[in-house]
């Protein structure tokens, strides 16, 4: 038994263990990428239009009720467009974003304020929530953890937790679930630094669509157009 | 000793002298445009406006210097400067801010605004004094903001719910007060219901709605104030009717790069405009 011992400690095991444990954790995190682009693939098919509900935290840190509308064109000119329909103080306000802009109506003054996306702030509920039309440039911000199968709602997931690369996503760690079936997200979780939840969503009612570009970027006939 | 000998000369010839000041203003003006032109400035409209005795060009511009958007608006004998910015909160909102500088043979005037929304409140204020009527400085300024003097507006927003927004409008045009109360309800159409004060009380009804391609913004002020404004926008034309007792009317019709407005008022007599802006830079790109 001694011996058996000796045998279990022995640091060359050890390192072999060790070793064993990061050659497993980058085939899983490799897996993790792999459903990130499974997911970019999928969400790349066709325009598509999802439902968010959940909560998210506002800037001045109370929590409220969100639901929005989030449609995607993706290809060359990949363009997204998210309504709000709440808090009610913002409903009938609107982003949309493409590779060079970024149009933000705001209903109260009736106007769209038209930025440079470098320069653009979308964020605005504490999370970027356009950021989620294009996954895969989401996902390449992140360092990911190796994925769970979990049970959704929708049937049999993958969960897939990133911490962010740098600072810019405004977040300290986001959960993602992904459905096996149809690889898309299903539900986000997103954590600031101390752990608190900035935003918990659920994508409700998606469906493919005919959407255009120009098709999201209708906004009233009367609006003023504010360039910056 | 070259200004003292300037002083003496225009004690004798004012006019000319102040027309000749004028001229160099809008020399300078457009010297300055044309530089910006075209590699920074954002848009340059040129028109021709004409009321009875009275024939102008006038020239509007825009400039983006850093976090500030300098504007410059110039007829003859007055030029204006206005140097603005804002604070962008994306969804959220936005407070837009800035001050306007006028200056011209007839007087002067300056104006402080601001103007934005933050959650569910929205504002949009104006402080301005003017030393003669706003009109000789700039010919846009129509109604209300042609008069002398203190002119100051506050006009505020709060978003009920998604769907109620109460306004309040309170003002001092020298030399009187108004104010207005109004109730707005959206569901396909979005109805207004108010009431004011303006010399005596009024009340308001206003229809905003999808009218066939186009959308129609309809608001109706009677009582001591009468006030018809209609403006019919579609994607590609955008059409303006204002209708006032004591008579007055305007019509202005928006298509592309151009606008013509013409109209009548008890000060002006009859009037028309006529504009081009030329979109410069990234302008372009922005109605893809």
């Amino acid at each position: 038994m001694p011996n058996a011992k000796r045998q279990t400690l022995n640091p060359r095991r050890l390192l072999a263990v060790a070793a064993m444990i990061c050659v497993l954790g980058l085939v899983f995190a490799q897996s993790a990428t792999d459903i990130a682009k499974q997911v970019q693939a999928n969400l790349e098919k066709s325009p598509w239009e999802a439902t968010i509900t959940g909560k998210v935290q506002t800037p001045d840190g109370s929590t409220q009720d969100a639901e929005l509308r989030l449609q995607v064109v993706p290809g060359t000119n990949q363009t997204a467009r998210v309504e709000f329909n709440k808090p009610a103080s913002l409903e009938g306000n609107f982003v949309v974003i493409d590779d060079k802009e970024v149009w933000n109506y705001l209903f109260l003054t009736n106007q769209v304020i038209i930025q440079p996306r470098s320069k653009a702030k979308v964020e605005g509920l504490g999370v970027n929530l356009t950021s989620l039309g294009d996954f895969e440039e989401l996902t390449n911000r992140l360092n990911l953890r190796p994925p769970l199968e979990v049970n959704s709602a929708d049937g049999p997931a993958w969960r897939i937790v990133g911490t962010p690369k740098d600072n810019s996503l405004g977040f300290a760690q986001i959960e993602l679930t992904v459905l096996k079936s149809d690889p898309r997200p299903v539900s986000i979780r997103i954590l600031d630094s101390s752990n608190k939840v900035l935003a918990e969503l659920n994508f409700r009612n998606f469906k493919r669509t005919n959407l255009t570009a120009s098709a999201l970027r209708k906004r009233p006939a009367d609006a003023e157009v504010v360039r910056r | 000793m070259p200004n003292a000998e300037r002083q003496t000369l225009n004690a004798g010839k004012p006019y000319v002298v102040r027309r000749t000041a004028c001229r160099g203003i809008l020399r300078i003006a457009c010297g300055l445009l044309l530089l910006a032109t075209p590699a920074f400035a954002q848009s340059l409209t040129l028109g021709l406006y004409g009321r009875s005795g009275y024939l102008t060009p006038t020239l509007e511009g825009t400039l983006p210097v850093g976090d500030f958007t300098l504007g410059l608006r110039a007829q003859w004998a007055a030029l204006g400067l206005t140097a603005e910015s804002a604070v962008e909160l994306g969804p959220i909102g936005r407070v837009g801010y800035g001050l306007r500088a006028s200056l011209g043979l007839p007087g002067w005037a300056v104006e402080g605004f601001a103007r934005g929304a933050l959650g569910p409140v929205g504002l949009d204020a104006n402080l301005g004094y003017a030393s003669t009527s706003r009109q000789n400085l700039w010919v846009g300024d129509y109604g209300e903001a042609n008069l002398s003097g203190l002119n100051v507006r506050l006009f505020g927003r709060y978003r009920l719910s998604g769907r109620e927004t109460l306004g309040l409008t309170l003002g001092y045009a020298n030399p009187f007060l108004y104010g207005e109360a109004s109730y707005a309800t959206r569901a396909d159409t979005t109805w207004t219901f108010g009431l004011g004060y303006r010399g005596g009380p009024y009340g308001l009804v206003g229809w905003r709605g999808e009218l066939g391609q186009g959308l129609l913004d309809l608001t109706l002020r009677a009582g001591f104030y009468n006030r018809l404004e209609a403006v019919l926008s579609t994607e590609e034309l955008k059409t303006r009717l204002t209708l006032s007792y004591p008579w007055a009317a305007s019509l202005g019709v928006e298509r592309g790069s151009w606008r013509a407005d013409a109209g009548y008022g008890a000060e002006s007599g009859i009037f028309g405009w006529l504009r081009y802006t030329l979109e410069l830079g990234e302008e372009k790109d922005a109605e893809r």
